[in-house]
C-alpha cells in the first residue's frame, strides 16, 4: 500500500482514460501525458494502461508499506528519498517504510509515479482515473490528500536482481545504472512550434487572422488546468455564425468571442460551441500535457498525412524502447 | 448531408443539414456506425446536427483503411436511409411549486403570461433529447414551445440545484447535479438523471423523448433524495 502524507498541489490517480462514454457527457480524462504513463508502466513491468499517480507541479509525499518497484516519468522534478535524489525514467526498488518526497517541477508540469501492479481503484465506466470536475472515479473521486491510502495491485516477481540489490544496499531505494532516454521528439528543440491542423471554422479567421495564428506567440495563462490551456497572445477575431454545439476532442483550439484561444486537454467537456480554428496533431499531446502557466507556445500548420506519419514514427520508436526495456528487465 | 471533415487526426465531424429535423438522421447514422463496429472507432458523440467520431489513428492505419477511404465510407453511411427509431419515451415528474420553480414568476412576467399558462405550455410539449453534454447526463431537449423562448439570465447562478428543469433560447435542460448555470429554472424533478453506479449511468440518451408530469411538493419528497 501507499500512504499519502501530503497531497501536494494537485495529485490524482489517472489511467489511460475512459473513452466510450462521451455520448453521456462523460469526459475521457485520464493521464494527460499518455507517453509518460505508458513508459512508466513499462519500466515497472505493467501493461500500458494501469493507473498511476499524476502529480502537478509540486508537493506530493508518499510512504510505502511494502517493498515496491516504481518509476518516475514525465516532467523533470526534484524527487528525493531519505535526502537522496531519486532518478527518473528507470525502475527503482523502494524499501518498505521509505518516504518519497516530491519538490518543485524543474521542467514541464506533470510527473507520473507508476507502481508495479498499478494503483487499484474501483472501475467506473471502464476507467480507474479520477474525474475531478464531476467527482467520481480514482480515489474517492477527488485529488489526493494526507491520510489517503492507495492499494497496489498484485506484483509479479520481475526485476529479481534489482530487488536483491536493494537487500544489500543500505539506502531506501536501489536503481539500475541505465535509464530510458527521457522522452523527447528526437532532434526537435523544446520551443518548436506546436503542429496545428486546420479546424472546421479556421476560414472564419480570414487571411490575416490565419497569419497571426501561425506567427504569434501565445502565453499559457494561470487559469489553465486539466480541462484546457487558456492562451493569450494577439487577439484573434473569427467571422462566424453561432455554432450549434458539437463534439470536441483533445487538442481542439477554440476561439471564444474575447479572441483568446482555449486549447482543450484531457478533461475537456464532450461538446463545445465556440468556433474551432485548429486542432493540434495527436503527437503533440505529451508537450501539451507538460505546459504550465508562463510558458509560451507558437503554432505551425500541419497536414493530416504528416500528422499520421509523425504519430506512426513515434509509435515505432516507443515500441523499440519497450522491447529494449523488456530485455534489460530480464538481465536486471 | 452538409459536410464531413476531420477534427484533427483522431476525430471526424459529420454535420447534417441545418434545416432538416436532424435528430432521427443523427440517431440513424449513429446506429449505422455502431453496427459497423470498427475496432479503431473509440467513441461517438451525437449533437444537435452532427456526430463526432473519435478514432485511434494508429489502429485505423493497421486496419486496411486510410483516412480518405474511411471518410468516403462514412459519407456513404451518412446518406443511407434512416432505420426505425428505438427511442424511449420518458415521463419525468416535475414539481413547479415555490422553492423548486425558482424563476417561474420572473419568466411569466417577461413573457406576459400567467404562471399557470406557462406551466401548461411547458407540460404540453413532447421533447426530444438532441444531445447530452455540458455535464454527465445533462440533456439538451428540443421541442420547447416557441412562446416560451427567452435569452439566458443576465446573471448566471453559481449554484443551480440538482434536478432543476430550466429553459433558455429554444431549449429545455435538466441539471443532473448542482452546477453553475444561466438558464431559467421552471421546476425540479426528483428523478436521478445520472448515477455512475448504474449499469446505464445516464437515464436519458440522445434521441429519446421526454414528457413532464406535474407532481406536488409532497410527492416530490416521497421520491427520496435526488
Amino acid at each position: 500500500m501507499l500512504k499519502v502524507l501530503r497531497g501536494g498541489q494537485l495529485s490524482s490517480v489517472q489511467d489511460a482514460g475512459r473513452m466510450g462514454f462521451q455520448a453521456l457527457g462523460v469526459t475521457p480524462g485520464g493521464a494527460l501525458d499518455t507517453v509518460a504513463l505508458r513508459v512508466g508502466n513499462w519500466l515497472v513491468g505493467n501493461a500500458d494502461h494501469l493507473a498511476a499517480i499524476e502529480m502537478t507541479w509540486a508537493g506530493l509525499q508518499v510512504s510505502f508499506t511494502e517493498d515496491a518497484l516504481i518509476a518516475l516519468t514525465g516532467a523533470l522534478a526534484e524527487v528525493s528519498c531519505e535526502a537522496l535524489s531519486v532518478p527518473f525514467w528507470r525502475p527503482v526498488w523502494i524499501r518498505r517504510g521509505s518516504v518519497l518526497q516530491m519538490g518543485q517541477v524543474i521542467e514541464g508540469a506533470r510527473v507520473y509515479l507508476c507502481v508495479q501492479g498499478g494503483i487499484v481503484t474501483p472501475t467506473v465506466m471502464g476507467g480507474q482515473g479520477t474525474d475531478l470536475r464531476n467527482r467520481f472515479g480514482g480515489h474517492a473521486g477527488r485529488a489526493l490528500k494526507a491520510g489517503d491510502t492507495l492499494v497496489v495491485g498484485p506484483q509479479p516477481n520481475r526485476y529479481p536482481r534489482l530487488h536483491a540489490g536493494l537487500q544489500c544496499s543500505p539506502a531506501g531505494f536501489a536503481s539500475p545504472p541505465w535509464q530510458v532516454s527521457m522522452w523527447r521528439d528526437s532532434g526537435m528543440p523544446a520551443d518548436r512550434p506546436l503542429r496545428l491542423l486546420a479546424g472546421p471554422q479556421q476560414s472564419g479567421l480570414g487571411r490575416q487572422g490565419l497569419e497571426s495564428l501561425h506567427s504569434a506567440q501565445f502565453l499559457v495563462l494561470p487559469q489553465s488546468d486539466r480541462q484546457a490551456l487558456r492562451l493569450q497572445g494577439v487577439a484573434l477575431k473569427a467571422r462566424y455564425d453561432r455554432q450549434p454545439s458539437a463534439g470536441v476532442c483533445f487538442g481542439v483550439l477554440q476561439l471564444p468571442p474575447d479572441g483568446h484561444p482555449i486549447l482543450l486537454l484531457g478533461d475537456h467537456q464532450t461538446t463545445g460551441g465556440y468556433p474551432v480554428i485548429g486542432v493540434t496533431a495527436s503527437v503533440e499531446r505529451t508537450r501539451l500535457a507538460q505546459l504550465k502557466p508562463g510558458d509560451s507556445v507558437r503554432f505551425v500548420p500541419c497536414g493530416q498525412d504528416e500528422a499520421h506519419r509523425l504519430l506512426q514514427e513515434r509509435e515505432r520508436r516507443l515500441m523499440t524502447i519497450r522491447r529494449e526495456l523488456a530485455q534489460r528487465a530480464e538481465c536486471g | 448531408m452538409r459536410r464531413i471533415g476531420p477534427l484533427g487526426d483522431s476525430a471526424v465531424l459529420v454535420e447534417f443539414e441545418r434545416d432538416a429535423a436532424a435528430a432521427p438522421t443523427v440517431q440513424g447514422f449513429c446506429a449505422a456506425l455502431r453496427a459497423r463496429g470498427w475496432p479503431f472507432m473509440l467513441d461517438l458523440v451525437p449533437a444537435f446536427r452532427s456526430v463526432c467520431i473519435h478514432y485511434d489513428p494508429l489502429r485505423l492505419d493497421g486496419s486496411g483503411w486510410t483516412p480518405a477511404t474511411w471518410f468516403a465510407e462514412l459519407e456513404t453511411l451518412s446518406s443511407a436511409p434512416e432505420t426505425g427509431s428505438g427511442a424511449c419515451l420518458h415521463r419525468l415528474p416535475i414539481c413547479y411549486e415555490t422553492g423548486f420553480g425558482l424563476d417561474l414568476d420572473a419568466v411569466a412576467q417577461q413573457l406576459g403570461a400567467t404562471v399557470e399558462t406557462l406551466i401548461e405550455q411547458h407540460l404540453a410539449a413532447v421533447y426530444t433529447v438532441a444531445m447530452i453534454g455540458f455535464a454527465p447526463g445533462f440533456p439538451y431537449l428540443e421541442g420547447l414551445p416557441g412562446r416560451l423562448r427567452l435569452p439566458r439570465r443576465a446573471t448566471p447562478r453559481s449554484r443551480v440545484p440538482a434536478g432543476s428543469v430550466a429553459i433558455a433560447e429554444d431549449l429545455c435542460g435538466i441539471y443532473p447535479v448542482q452546477l453553475p448555470g444561466g438558464w431559467h429554472v421552471l421546476g425540479r424533478t426528483p428523478v436521478r438523471l445520472f448515477d455512475v453506479h448504474r449499469h446505464s449511468p445516464s437515464l436519458l440518451q440522445a434521441g429519446d423523448r421526454v414528457q413532464f408530469e406535474r407532481i406536488d411538493g409532497r410527492q416530490f419528497e416521497s421520491f427520496g433524495p435526488c
